[in-house]
């Protein structure tokens, strides 16, 4: 079997900025040896001062409140490794805390927030597409860890999500290129989330417990990257989350999860690399154009390692 | 298996950290602010603006209507259809007076969980009712009128609100002489044309050149930058917040809250005045009452016409001020301003509120249903410093 793999270090950072926190999904082209390990710890910082309403127009995230009203500070722990040949498994959790303000109060919720674990099969195993280009098929779930998912805010939608994508990569020289498309299925399945009562005159800091049906969504990304030397990468990536559903109603403080959400974000990212099992990634994001969704910037600073455990 | 130490170590600070990132969750929610002590007049720039329609119809934006070319339509089940322009109100007003209408403006979803969408104006304009009249409404036909704003948003108003007026001289203003023992409370004005707001000219922000107020509906009911009323004989329920699921009436029960000091608010011990207001499209409020740690309930005190006429003048020239004998002392419709003294010893404390109007309107224990607004007994927690 001809070799589609790509240099470690750019495995290591299309994994890394897949697994963007603000982004949509761990997708990726290429798997990883057997025992082969890549971790990543992040800090992610998300700012918003603009929210993109349900028909695509900026506003204000919150009414009345000038400048920034919704801050994302979280730390995402990341690691994949192969288990298999051709076989990657994978698993990611969130630790959020989110801020979010109104014009009296700041409301604010630390706490795991989802785990996600998925496989990534490399289907260049089964056949190898024209060109030689690396191929694979990763899915996943994506599962609360218990938290109340009505407060204001709520470190996550509170239901179980599945994924599945089929993606696609290239290396040509210093350059690479990989995209994807997927599906996510927002299941309608609440029960590892849990609620609290709350009577909106009576209550601060919550809102009704309710199931919304928060509505597939369609999947895309495409991302190139550039090696010029064995230590450094640099990167852009464009990745759009389309929900199925049209968006009909939007968000606010009050009402802080966007039940169907449709956006872009791009942004790029540099890896310094000196060691094979030390790195630094940055990595910087906007969001262009969405539909109920946040209009926030993001940066993400984080140390990944990539050893052989076995 | 063996485990060398290295690993050992290594599973146990990771077991550990996800142990400590499993219990160091929190839910905060810090107040910005100790309190708003509430004017009983809003400032322009300080009275809320919120765009019903902002959120629920495509492509929304704010009209920005040039006062010499807007007009108004009045059709429908009449027999003389109008085309209204602002210098036919002005000259309405000139000829009988401008309206000048105390309204506390308080949009459906204004909550404990969306604090802030409530406040009180002084509204001018020239009553609707005369101009239908002119334009012939068919009133054996017609039960509704279907209201139109430049920004599609929509509303009605079923015609048998407009019938308010006793038949005497209250009829160019659409009063209801009303004056049956209950402080005059019921005293009410029908729909107004408004052109102005605290004598200003309407601002764009609150629907110029002209929109709709009903004295005693929520927010949604008041229609901005209206450009037609169609007279229909479909009683159904009709407006875009109605197809959102909120109350086709509109009408606002009695609602309390305290604004000093605020949820979660820290302070020092001792004196201190708590404040408020309570306000219900029902009826005049007839009482307002405070229970501190579940304790007695003990009335708190409501500001005086003369008060509130020493701290905010533009009330003067109201109508309700103007011809007070009609209205009583609080007004329906209008925010009574309450405040009660408590002596705060140190510690957390959990204090209620509850108000009640003249039509026997009393605030719920709870209230889930936030379709025709929330209005349960108000919460509020504080702590005190020793």
């Amino acid at each position: 079997m001809p070799s589609r793999r790509l240099p470690s270090t750019w495995r290591a950072l299309c994994v890394a900025l897949l697994l963007t926190p603000a982004l949509a999904a761990a997708q990726g082209a290429w798997t990883r040896p057997v025992g082969d390990v890549y971790a990543k710890v992040a800090y992610g910082s998300a700012t918003a001062a603009d929210q993109y309403t349900f028909d695509g127009r900026r506003k204000p995230y919150a009414d009345n409140v000038e400048g920034a009203a919704f801050w994302d500070r979280s730390v995402y722990m990341y690691a994949e490794g192969g288990v298999a040949e051709g076989l990657t498994a994978i698993a990611g959790l969130a630790y959020k805390r989110v801020f979010v303000v109104d014009e009296a109060f700041r409301y604010e919720r630390a706490r795991l927030g989802d785990l996600r674990l998925g496989v990534r099969y490399d289907l260049g195993h089964w056949w190898v597409p024209p060109g030689e280009l690396a191929w694979a098929v990763n899915g996943w779930v994506e599962a609360p860890t218990g938290y109340v998912r009505n407060t204001i805010p709520a470190p996550g939608a509170g239901n179980v999500d599945v994924g599945l994508s089929v993606d696609a990569g290239k290396g040509f020289g210093l350059w690479y290129a990989q995209g994807g498309l997927g599906l996510r299925i927002r299941t309608p399945w609440y029960g590892l989330s849990g609620t609290i009562a709350c009577s909106p005159q009576v209550h601060r800091g919550c809102v009704p417990a309710e199931e919304s049906d928060l509505g597939d969504e369609l999947l895309a990304r495409a991302e190139v990257g550039l090696t010029p030397w064995s230590w450094l990468i640099v990167q852009g990536l464009v990745e759009a989350t389309v929900s199925l559903v049209e968006p009909e109603t939007g968000f606010s403080v009050s009402q802080p999860t966007p039940t169907h959400r449709r956006y872009i974000k791009t942004g790029g990212g540099v890896m310094l690399r000196p060691w094979r099992f030390a790195a630094l990634e940055v990595q910087a994001f906007v969001t262009p154009w969405g539909q109920n969704a946040v209009d926030s910037v993001d940066l993400f600073v984080g140390l990944s390692s990539e050893v052989g455990v076995w | 298996m063996v485990v060398d130490r290295r690993r050992f170590l290594q599973t146990a600070g990771a077991g550990l950290l996800g142990a400590s990132l499993w219990r160091c969750g929190y839910h905060e929610v810090i107040p910005l602010i100790d309190g708003v002590e509430v004017p009983f007049v809003s400032a322009i720039g300080e009275h809320y603006v919120k765009n019903g329609a902002e959120g629920s119809l495509r492509g929304w934006r704010m009209p920005d209507l040039d006062p010499a070319g807007w007009s108004l339509v009045i059709d429908g089940l009449v027999e003389r259809p109008q085309t209204l322009t602002l210098a036919d109100l002005e000259a309405e007003a000139a000829a009988n007076g401008r309206v000048e209408l105390l309204k506390t403006m308080q949009c459906v979803v204004d909550s404990a969980a969306v604090p802030g969408l409530v406040g009180t104006a002084r509204w001018g304009g020239v009553p609707l009712l005369p101009w239908l009249e002119r334009a012939g409404i068919d009133r054996s036909r017609a039960k509704r009128l279907h209201l139109f704003g430049a920004d599609d948003f929509t509303g009605n108003i079923p015609l048998d609100r407009l019938d308010v007026f006793d038949g005497t001289d209250g009829i160019a203003y659409g009063i209801d002489g009303i004056s049956d023992g209950m402080s005059g409370g019921r005293a009410m004005y029908a729909p107004l044309l408004v052109t102005h707001m605290n004598g200003e000219p309407l601002p764009r922000s609150h629907g110029a050149p002209v929109r709709l107020v009903m004295a005693d509906a929520y927010g949604y009911a008041n229609i901005k930058w209206l450009t037609r009323i169609t007279a229909t004989d479909d009683d159904s329920a009709f407006g875009t917040y109605q197809d959102a699921g909120f109350t086709d009436e509109a009408t606002s029960p009695v609602l309390s809250k305290m604004t000093a000091p605020i949820d979660n608010a820290r302070l020092p011990s001792g004196p201190m005045t708590l404040h408020g207001f309570a306000v219900s499209g029902a009826a005049a409020v007839e009482a307002v009452e405070v229970r501190i740690d579940g304790g007695e309930w003990q009335r708190a005190r409501l500001a005086t016409r003369a008060e509130v006429r020493a701290t905010a003048p533009l009330v003067d020239e109201a109508v309700q001020i103007t011809e007070g004998e009609r209205f009583g002392w609080p007004l329906r419709g209008v925010w009574a301003i309450w405040s009660l003294e408590w002596d705060a010893p140190p510690g957390k404390h959990l204090i209620e509120l509850r108000a009640r109007d003249h039509a026997g309107g009393v605030q719920p224990e709870i209230d889930f249903e936030i379709a025709d607004g929330v209005n349960a007994i108000a919460v509020t927690r504080v702590e005190i410093d020793a």
